[in-house]
């Protein structure tokens, strides 16, 4: 008797392990092919010399070495990515949640608003950002500005020469990716409805002022989704590639992106190695303020658990 | 942003799989297909880049090769010209799966690397002279005094200009003598700020752009043998002076930001001189209906010469059907394929007796004057093509931009880019 439960048994089992591998393999391979090797292989080339077309040669830390001497474009490209992540970050977290506090009010038709807002989240891509480049053209004035310098005209403001300026070439950058800030309306919006109305009615109660029932009532509960979206803010303004590559300023070194830096020379220049150095510096940057972020969230972000 | 970041990876493994997938499959590798024992039929599979037009081409000249050669089945890949480099490179990485190739810029790579098949020995076997070809599109595709691939379809800078308004400021239209002074002196007298028309377009840091003038004013960008940097001579600051001074002291030709986004200046009829590539040929024609217009060869400065735009056919080295990929350049190339071409009436045959031809020169009527672009070709040099050209060319983008959009000092620029050009030069030197 018991012999054949167990035999039952193991059968059952080794038929549900062969389905087990079966049917998690398209993942498994999947993961290999698309993130494991191509990780350890990044790594490995970033060792490496590499044109593709010749086998890989060892150079040691030679990549690292010539990265930290590239004055003209490595450190210029840190220093942008620097700048959209210290000036992108704060304006696209402030913003997103302004917005979506407007649009977290039950007044009629607000559907229809938290829809158009998270459209721009919908429709992304290159083609967007040619017709950013179109509306952002500075022109001279005369009929020939692009569509907001003109509006900017009908008010006597002279607009800037977005891409064309070195000044104004990285805030046009980040302002086409603000566009898209509806799209974090899918975690505020969740975070704000989730403050107990008790609390806010206590407080309205006690006479506290919109602006004091947001700071300290509705903020402390939220930090967590605000935590959320500083650190993938930080990540995705590192990671900043299409809106440098697409809309460009005048001189590209005003707004190329460590991203950028590395795209050109991985398939412009055949430097399979040099751009896996970058990468993995990337990687190591994004790593370590993802940490310092952790640890000091600890000081901030409130979670209802603890 | 994710995205691109895992594609990235994704395009580096696979090319890392391809490139282990063709260390290890060279002999057990059964490339192409000679069908069944019984019909003794050849397959030749040939890549090229482009478009509709281009694939038109590509297909009116084999119908004529099977003609010929029905032992011979041509495969014919047409691959977008965007991707078609990375395309190319990943296939040679893993021991190519092609028999013929076009390449371009690319070519003193693949050549260098001793990734394509001498040509040399088959002209001799079958007779064909380099002589009957232009002769810079033959020096284009020779490395180590081999011919390694034989150029199809040759173009110049060129200057096309707009006849109206050279009649409404009654100056004479340019000819083969014309001089950059009578070019300057046209350009003054066009330029008129209140209608929003310039003198000149085609001043700025693209390659072809800034070689035009600076090697017609005696310059260059590097030293004959490739080693130093030579933009800083005095020849070759004279060009680029010129170039600026037409934006910032004649004010002759537009500044970036002076051309509305998604205007076509020249086609509009702002712009008196267009000094560009020829493909600006076939779109005059095709959208030009407002004003009269002729193409001319640019001005002579210390000398008559203008960059040549070329690409070419080549055989890998991994082919294993040469004679047969031999057969398939050589008629592309030769004076069948090279017709088709002609009757286009763009680009120039690379072979002189088609060039020269009432097919090609007659194509437009009497509206085009074609003998221009012939004569271009003919006096054009090659541009300097090392395995570094795309880092150079970068190079020169940042430090040139400043001299047309922001009127930065000439010899600064050129001072500040030495070191770093000279630097790619030595780099590609020791990679040889």
């Amino acid at each position: 008797m018991m012999a054949k439960t167990k035999q039952v048994y193991s059968s059952i089992s080794k038929h549900e392990k062969r389905n087990f591998w079966i049917y998690i393999s398209p993942w498994i391979i999947g993961f290999l092919a698309f993130t494991a090797i191509p990780f350890f292989s990044s790594l490995a080339l970033s060792f490496m010399q590499w044109d593709i077309i010749t086998p890989p040669k060892w150079v040691g830390f030679d990549n690292y070495k010539e990265l930290m001497e590239d004055k003209i474009y490595f450190w210029n490209a840190l220093r942008n990515t620097i700048f959209y992540a210290l000036v992108g970050v704060p304006l696209s977290v402030t913003l997103g949640l302004l917005l979506s506090i407007m649009l977290s009010k039950e007044i009629k038709g607000i559907n229809a608003f938290r829809i158009i807002f998270y459209l721009p989240a919908v429709f992304g891509g290159v083609a967007v950002l040619m017709l950013w480049s179109y509306l952002l053209y500075p022109g001279t004035g005369n009929g020939d500005a692009g569509l907001i310098n003109a509006a900017l005209g009908w008010f006597g403001i002279e607009g800037p020469g977005w891409s064309q300026s070195e000044f104004w070439s990285k805030p046009a950058v980040i302002l086409v990716g603000l566009w898209g800030v509806g799209g974090s309306m899918m975690i505020w919006l969740p975070a704000l409805a989730g403050v107990p109305k008790e609390l806010l009615e206590a407080a309205e109660i006690d006479g506290a002022s919109r602006w004091r029932k947001f700071w300290s009532v509705s903020f402390p509960l939220i930090t967590p989704a605000i935590f959320f979206q500083v650190t993938m803010g930080i990540i995705g303004s590192f990671q900043i590639f299409m809106e440098p590559k697409i809309m460009p300023g005048n001189q590209k070194a005003w707004t190329d992106s460590l991203m950028v830096n590395l795209f050109d020379n991985a398939f412009t220049f055949y430097k399979m190695g040099y751009a896996s150095a970058i990468a993995w510096i990337l990687f190591i940057m994004i790593m370590v303020l993802t940490v310092i972020n952790l640890v000091v969230s600890k000081r901030w972000v409130y979670y209802e658990s603890n | 942003m994710m995205k691109s970041f895992k594609k990235i990876l994704t395009a580096l493994t696979l090319s890392a799989t391809l490139l282990a997938a063709g260390c290890s499959s060279d002999s057990a590798k059964t490339s192409g297909s000679s069908g069944s024992d019984g019909d003794k039929k050849e397959t030749v599979s040939f890549t090229y880049w482009g478009g509709d037009f281009d694939k038109k081409r590509m297909e009116a000249i084999r119908t004529e090769f099977n003609k010929e050669n029905p032992d011979i089945d041509v495969k014919l890949i047409q691959i977008p010209s965007d991707g078609y480099d990375q395309k190319l490179l990943t296939s040679m990485a893993g021991g190519s799966s092609y028999d013929v190739v076009q390449l371009a810029e690319a070519f003193n790579t693949y050549a260098g690397k001793g990734t394509l098949e001498d040509l040399t020995p088959y002209m001799e076997k079958d007779g064909v002279s380099k002589d009957d070809y232009f002769s810079a599109g033959m020096e284009a595709y020779t490395y180590d005094d081999k011919v390694m691939a034989m150029p199809m379809r040759l173009g110049a800078m060129i200057m096309l200009y707009n006849k109206d308004l050279f009649d409404k400021n009654g100056i004479p239209y340019p000819t083969d003598k014309w001089t950059w002074e009578d070019f300057h002196n046209a350009a003054l007298k066009i330029t008129n700020k209140k209608d929003g028309v310039f003198g000149v377009q085609g001043v700025g840091t693209w390659w072809a752009n800034y070689m035009a003038y600076v090697e017609s004013f005696g310059g260059s960008l590097m030293t004959e043998d490739h080693t130093k940097f030579n933009l800083d001579s005095p020849e070759s600051i004279k060009g680029l002076q010129f170039m600026q001074d037409l934006i910032y002291k004649d004010k002759a030709a537009p500044l970036a930001s002076d051309i509305p986004k998604g205007v076509d200046l020249w086609t509009s009829g702002k712009i008196g001189m267009l000094v560009d590539g020829p493909w600006h040929i076939l779109s005059a024609i095709a959208n030009i209906k407002d004003f009269k217009w002729e193409v001319a060869p640019i001005p002579t400065g210390e000398k008559f010469t203008t960059p040549l735009f070329s690409n070419a056919f080549a055989i890998p080295k991994g082919s294993e059907h040469k004679d047969a990929a031999w057969k398939v350049v050589k008629f592309w190339t030769g004076e069948v394929g090279q017709t088709i071409l002609a009757k286009e009436g763009g680009e120039v045959p690379p072979l002189k007796s088609v060039a020269n031809s009432d097919v090609y020169l007659k194509v437009h009527g009497d509206a085009v004057n074609l003998q221009a672009l012939v004569t271009s070709v003919d006096g054009a040099f090659v541009p300097p093509i090392t395995s570094k050209w795309g880092e150079i060319n970068k190079l020169a983008d940042t430090y040139l931009a400043p001299i047309f959009s922001e009127n930065a000092d000439v010899e600064k620029q050129l001072k500040d880019m030495k070191p770093q050009v000279d630097k790619m030069l030595t780099e590609a030197q020791q990679a040889k």
